[in-house]
């Protein structure tokens, strides 16, 4: 028995990862901190997946440097067993039982809990005797959580798990999640669209937009810096003046505008004396402003320059 | 942060282990239907011709070779991915996918003599011959040593073969794994006709002798082998994975 660190930290050095023609990431430089629940987020093509396959040594990069706890990961005999990257529902064997597939991932994975996968396999209603290829979009979906969870990777890479899901099934994944993770801390990144539902557990933000990075922030901190500005169209006009304006909507004389950046020493006293109103921007409000396409034109590198 | 860690297995052991369980479920297959096949046949024959002087066992020496050879084609197709994501390197896959195919490729030649020396001794026991009519350089007069050697060298090439196959489909695709069958799959071809050479004398340069056959076999398959072998590594070894399944 020896003693490893339970959490690892990332690192991706100026990461260039081309397919062909396809830029899938440009010059990604970005520093995951160990310990963390991540949100990776962005759009559609957007390099999410090829990111973490990059992290679990599917691929190498085209250009640059991939760390995990301070090593390329790429045929890297320390470091793989303490990267598990479960993309929608996972690499399985798909003609095996899930009782084989267990005692196949547990056998390769050094940290696997097999309370922990009895737990949630209860948890999901998960047949031992089925194969996957026999099991529904959620179901499979939910063996890939098993298996992503009980392998208490220190670097654990979720990746749209939660397709086919039904609410109630995603609920009890989040809480999950979280209950390991408090009792066996390690690094956690998790991507998916369903933000409003994944918002709660995030602590840091990485936004990917068109292969580059548009944010890498602590969650508070974004949340902080987004304010909607709501009055009449004048005086909101007035007020965001010289201010990164995200997007605005008007109904009537009435127009409520979001934008981004920390409110200065004075601005909440000076929008109540215009009889304008300052509210909140939920998380996935401010990623839709900031991954809209007619903002984000080659905005990218300007934005994560100013970020970190 | 610190927590205990328990060892894991070898992941050469752990994949080989469950490689060999899955090739040994098919050879289970294989040779259960191949032995009633031969059994039935045999029956068959007798029934017709009211004796059965040719080895009926030998004809199922093309299915032994390219059904396992198949079966490395799927290994690589089946299980490199989920080797890999499961957190252990190509390199370990490498390791454990030729052991065991080469495992597999000695353990058929084993069987497939066991079942043509049982085959020759009920022949002999009922006064017919065993005339083997394969091209091959073994006959009915040569002993279990000489007929292991020189299945296991062809059994070995074939399932290296496959494995090799399945990569190069992996690595350049549907139309790139087609057109490199001929070097892929054309060192197993040529294997199987080098026994035509015991037909061919080049005075001077080749007499026909039995252990020369054997030898020229057993080294021109030995060397194929490793230099498939050693392909089938250099491509798994580099092989990018794409990244949704």
């Amino acid at each position: 028995m020896t003693a490893a660190t339970t959490a690892w930290g990332v690192e991706l050095q100026h990461v260039t990862q081309r397919y062909g023609d396809v830029t899938a990431l440009d010059d990604v430089t970005l520093t995951i901190r160990a310990g963390t629940i991540t949100g990776l987020l962005g759009r559609n093509g957007s390099g999410k997946s090829t990111m973490g396959s990059l992290l679990a040594a599917f691929r190498r990069p085209t250009a640059g440097r991939v760390l995990v706890d301070g090593e390329e990961p790429w045929e890297n005999e320390r470091v793989v067993p303490g990267v598990c990257f479960v993309r929608e529902s996972g690499d399985v064997l798909d003609d095996y039982s899930l009782k084989d597939n267990l005692a196949y991932f547990s056998g390769a994975r050094p940290w696997f809990s097999h309370e922990l996968a009895g737990e949630l396999l209860d948890l999901f209603e998960l047949d031992l005797q089925r194969k996957p290829s026999k099991l529904s979009r959620g179901k499979k979906s939910a063996f890939g959580i098993v298996v992503g969870l009980a392998s208490r990777a220190q670097l654990t890479i979720l990746d749209e798990v939660h397709l086919g899901l039904d609410a109630p099934s995603r609920y009890a994944f989040y809480d999950a999640l979280l209950a390991d993770y408090a009792e066996h801390p390690r690094t956690i990144v998790l991507s998916s669209h369903l933000i409003d539902e994944i918002e709660r557990l995030l602590e840091e933000v990485v936004v990917l937009d068109r292969g580059r990075v548009l944010v890498t922030q602590d969650v508070e901190g974004l949340r902080a810096e987004g304010v909607s500005v709501t009055g009449p169209a004048a005086a909101v006009a007035d007020f965001v003046a010289g201010r990164d304006v995200l997007a605005t909507q008007r109904l009537g004389g009435t127009t409520q505008t979001t934008v981004r950046g920390a409110l200065l020493e004075g601005d909440v006293r000076r929008a109540r004396e215009a009889g304008l109103e300052l509210g909140p921007v939920p998380l996935q409000d401010l990623f839709v402003h900031l991954t809209d396409p007619g903002r984000t034109g080659g905005a990218g590198a300007d934005v994560q320059g100013a970020d970190r | 942060m610190t927590t205990t860690v328990t060892t894991r297995p070898s992941p050469t052991a752990h994949t080989a282990r469950r490689l060999g369980e899955a090739l040994l479920t098919m050879a289970g297959v294989f040779w259960a239907i191949a032995v009633v096949a031969v059994v039935i046949a045999t029956l068959v024959a007798w029934r017709v011709a009211g004796s059965v002087d040719v080895s009926i066992a030998v004809y199922a020496r093309q299915a032994a070779i390219w059904f396992p050879f198949s079966l490395g084609i799927l290994v690589v197709a089946a299980y490199l991915r989920v080797h890999i994501a499961s957190g252990m390197t190509r390199r370990t896959f490498v390791r454990a996918a030729l052991l065991v195919e080469v495992a597999a490729g000695v353990g058929y030649a084993a069987v497939f003599t066991a079942v043509a020396l049982l085959e020759r001794a009920i022949h002999d026991a009922l006064g017919w011959e065993s005339v083997m009519t394969e091209i091959q350089l073994a006959d009915e007069s040569t002993s279990a040593g000489v007929m292991l050697l020189e299945l296991a060298v062809t059994f070995v090439v074939a399932n290296l073969s496959g494995l090799l196959v399945g990569a190069v489909f992996h690595r350049y695709g549907a139309w790139g794994g087609m057109l490199s069958l001929p070097l892929t799959v054309g060192p197993l071809v040529l294997l199987l006709y080098i026994p035509g050479a015991r037909f061919v004398d080049l005075p001077g340069i080749w007499t026909t002798t039995p252990a020369g056959h054997l030898a020229l076999a057993v080294t021109v398959g030995t060397v194929l082998a490793g230099a498939m072998a050693a392909v089938f590594a250099a491509i798994v070894l580099r092989l990018q994975l794409p990244p949704a399944p």
